[in-house]
C-alpha cells in the first residue's frame, strides 16, 4: 500500500493546471493571430475595419482576461508555496524552543522523582512518575511535528550500519511499558543502515499505536534477514474497519479523537530516506511491515 | 570526581544541572553565556565540558572549536535541542565524546558521566608519553605521533579504542566487549562502525616499518594490539 501526502499532491496537480491553461492560453492567441492574418482577405470584401475591429477587440480583451487569469493562478500556486514552507519553519523552530524547556521540566521532574524515592510518599511518587509519563507523551509528539517539517523542507538522515535486535529489545524495555513485546528474530547480529533517532520514533509509533488503538496488549516482532534486505513485521491485536487505502495519509485519524495522524506517514518517510520500504498488509488485522537495507558486517 | 564546566543559557536547565551535578559530588560550574565559558575555561580548567549549541552571544560548535585549540586533554558532550545530522556530524568533528538531544533522561546523562569518569580514571594510570619505536601515543592530549614524525589528533572514541587494547595487550580482545566498553550497554553499533575506527588506528601504527606496535584481526573474534618493540 502507498502512503499518500495529499498537500503534496495537490500543490502538484495546481502546478500541472497551470501548465495546462498556459498551454491552452497560447494555443488560442496562436488562432486568433492565425485567424486576423488568413482571413483577412475574406474580411475585407465584407465590412474589413468593423470585423478587423471587433475581432481585434474582443480577441485582445479574450487573450487578456485569460492571461490575468494565468498569472493569478502562478501567483496564488507560488503564495501557496512559501506559506507551506513558512509554516513548516515555524513549526521546525517553535519545537525547537519548546524542546529546552521540555529538557528542564524533564529534568527537574527526574530530581523530585529521586528526592521523593526516599521519602516513601507513594502519593507523591504516583504524582511525580505521571508528571515524567506526561512529559515523555509530549516529547514524543514534539519530536513527530520537528522531524515531519524537517523532512518536508528535504532534510537528510544520518544513516550509520547498526545491530537491529539488541537495539529494538533495548528500544522496548525503554518505551513499551505496558504491552508484552514477543521478538522473534533468527540472527542476533543482524546489522541494519538506519538513522537510530529516526528508527525509535518509528517504533515508539508503533507501541503507542498499540497503546492508544487496541484492547490486547500483546505485540509480536519478528525480524527476518534476506539476501539484500531485513524485515521488521510488527502485529498486534488491533482490529481495523477503515479504508486501509487511507491509513498512513497525512492527518488521516480513522474513527478516532486520538494520536495526531502523522505517524506513519512519517514512518513512510523515514523509511524512504533510509533506502527501505514501509507496507501495511492484511485487512482487519493489520501488519506493518519495515523493510531495511542490510548493512553487511564485516568479519576479519 | 569530575571538574564540570556547563554551557547551557536556559538557567532553569542550567542551574538544576550544576545543583544535581555538584550533589553527586562533582565540581561543577555554570556559564550562561560563550564569554563566561572562556572566562571558566581557563581559571578552572574543566575535564569535562557539557555544552549547549545555541547561546546568546556564540554557538557551542565555535567555542568547542576554540577550546580544542587551546587544550585537547577535556571531555566534550553536547547537550542540544537541534537534531540535524550535519550538526551532530560537525560536533563530532570537533571531538565531541556524544551528542544528546534534549530532552535527554537524566539517567542517560549519568550512564555517559559514570563511563567518561570511568575512562579518566584508566587514562590517569597511564605514563603522559608511551613510546614504541618511532610511535608516540598521548592518550591524555588525545594525539598520537607516526613514524614520519606528523602528530595525529584522535577522537573520543579512537582514543578510548586505543587505550582498551593497549591495556589488553597481546590479548584478543571480541569486538562485542569493546562495543559494551567504549559506547556502552545503551548502543547498538554495529561491527563494521569498530572496524572503521581501527582504520584508522592501524593507518597510524602501519607507517612504522619495524611494526613496533600492531592491531591484528583475529578472525570472528575481534582484535589484538602487539607491542614488538
Amino acid at each position: 500500500m502507498r502512503i499518500k501526502n495529499p498537500f503534496d499532491h495537490s500543490s502538484r496537480l495546481l502546478f500541472l493546471l497551470s501548465l495546462v491553461w498556459a498551454g491552452v492560453l497560447l494555443l488560442l492567441g496562436g488562432w486568433w493571430i492565425y485567424l486576423i492574418f488568413n482571413f483577412e482577405n475574406i474580411l475585407v470584401q465584407i465590412d474589413r475595419i468593423r470585423i478587423t475591429k471587433m475581432i481585434v477587440w474582443e480577441g485582445g480583451s479574450f487573450i487578456v482576461l485569460l492571461l490575468s487569469l494565468s498569472i493569478s493562478l502562478l501567483i496564488l500556486y507560488v503564495k501557496d508555496q512559501r506559506k507551506t514552507k513558512s509554516l513548516q519553519a515555524f513549526f521546525a523552530s517553535l519545537t525547537h524552543e519548546l524542546k529546552t524547556p521540555l529538557a528542564s521540566i524533564r529534568l527537574q521532574g527526574e530530581v523530585i522523582n529521586e528526592i521523593l524515592a526516599s521519602k516513601n510518599d507513594s502519593s507523591l511518587n504516583k504524582l511525580s512518575a505521571r508528571l515524567l509519563e506526561d512529559t515523555g507523551k509530549l516529547e514524543s509528539q514534539m519530536d513527530k511535528i520537528l522531524q515531519l517539517s524537517r523532512i518536508e523542507r528535504g532534510g537528510e538522515l544520518s544513516l550509520t550500519s547498526l545491530k537491529i535486535i539488541p537495539f529494538i529489545k533495548n528500544l522496548a524495555k525503554k518505551w513499551a511499558s505496558g504491552l508484552s513485546i514477543e521478538i522473534e528474530a533468527e540472527d542476533l547480529e543482524t546489522t541494519i543502515v538506519a538513522d537510530e533517532f529516526a528508527l525509535e520514533l518509528m517504533i515508539k509509533n508503533l507501541f503507542e499505536n498499540t497503546r492508544l488503538h487496541t484492547k490486547s496488549q500483546n505485540v509480536k516482532i519478528k525480524i527476518s534477514k534476506m539476501p539484500e534486505t531485513v524485515v521488521l513485521t510488527y502485529q498486534d491485536q488491533g482490529e481495523f474497519t477503515g479504508d486501509k487505502n487511507k491509513l498512513g495519509t497525512l492527518f488521516y485519524k480513522h474513527n478516532s479523537g486520538k494520536g495526531s495522524g502523522i505517524g506513519l506517514y512519517l514512518t513512510n518517510k523515514l523509511l524512504t530516506k533510509m533506502h527501505g520500504k514501509f507496507e501495511i498488509i492484511g485487512h482487519k488485522h493489520l501488519i506493518f511491515s519495515l523493510t531495511f537495507k542490510r548493512s553487511e558486517d564485516l568479519r576479519a | 570526581m569530575l571538574n564540570i564546566l556547563i554551557v547551557e543559557d536556559e538557567t532553569n536547565l542550567g542551574s538544576t544541572l550544576e545543583e544535581y551535578l555538584k550533589a553527586l559530588g562533582h565540581q561543577c560550574v555554570w556559564a550562561k553565556t560563550g564569554a563566561e565559558a572562556r572566562v571558566f575555561f581557563q581559571s578552572k580548567k574543566p575535564n569535562l565540558i557539557l555544552m549547549d549549541i545555541g547561546l546568546p552571544d556564540t554557538t557551542g560548535l565555535v567555542l568547542a572549536r576554540e577550546f580544542r585549540k587551546v587544550r585537547k586533554d577535556f571531555v566534550l558532550l553536547f547537550l542540544s535541542a537541534l537534531n540535524d545530522p550535519e550538526i551532530k556530524v560537525e560536533a563530532l568533528e570537533i571531538g565531541a565524546e556524544d551528542y544528546i538531544t534534549k530532552p535527554f533522561a537524566l539517567k542517560e546523562l549519568i550512564l555517559r558521566l559514570e563511563r567518561i569518569l570511568k575512562t579518566q580514571t584508566s587514562l590517569e594510570t597511564l605514563p603522559e608519553e608511551i613510546t614504541h619505536g618511532p610511535l608516540k601515543i598521548w592518550f591524555r592530549r588525545y594525539e598520537v605521533k607516526d613514524a614520519e614524525g606528523n602528530i595525529i589528533a584522535l577522537s573520543q572514541k579512537e582514543c578510548a579504542i586505543l587505550e582498551f587494547l593497549y591495556k589488553k595487550q597481546n590479548t584478543a580482545v571480541e569486538r562485542d566487549e569493546i562495543i559494551t566498553h567504549i559506547w556502552g550497554e545503551d548502543k547498538f553499533p554495529s561491527n563494521r562502525t569498530v572496524d572503521n575506527y581501527i582504520v584508522k588506528l592501524r593507518k597510524w601504527c602501519e607507517t612504522d616499518p619495524d611494526k613496533s606496535i600492531e592491531i591484528q584481526s583475529i578472525r570472528s573474534i575481534g582484535y589484538k594490539l602487539i607491542v614488538n618493540n
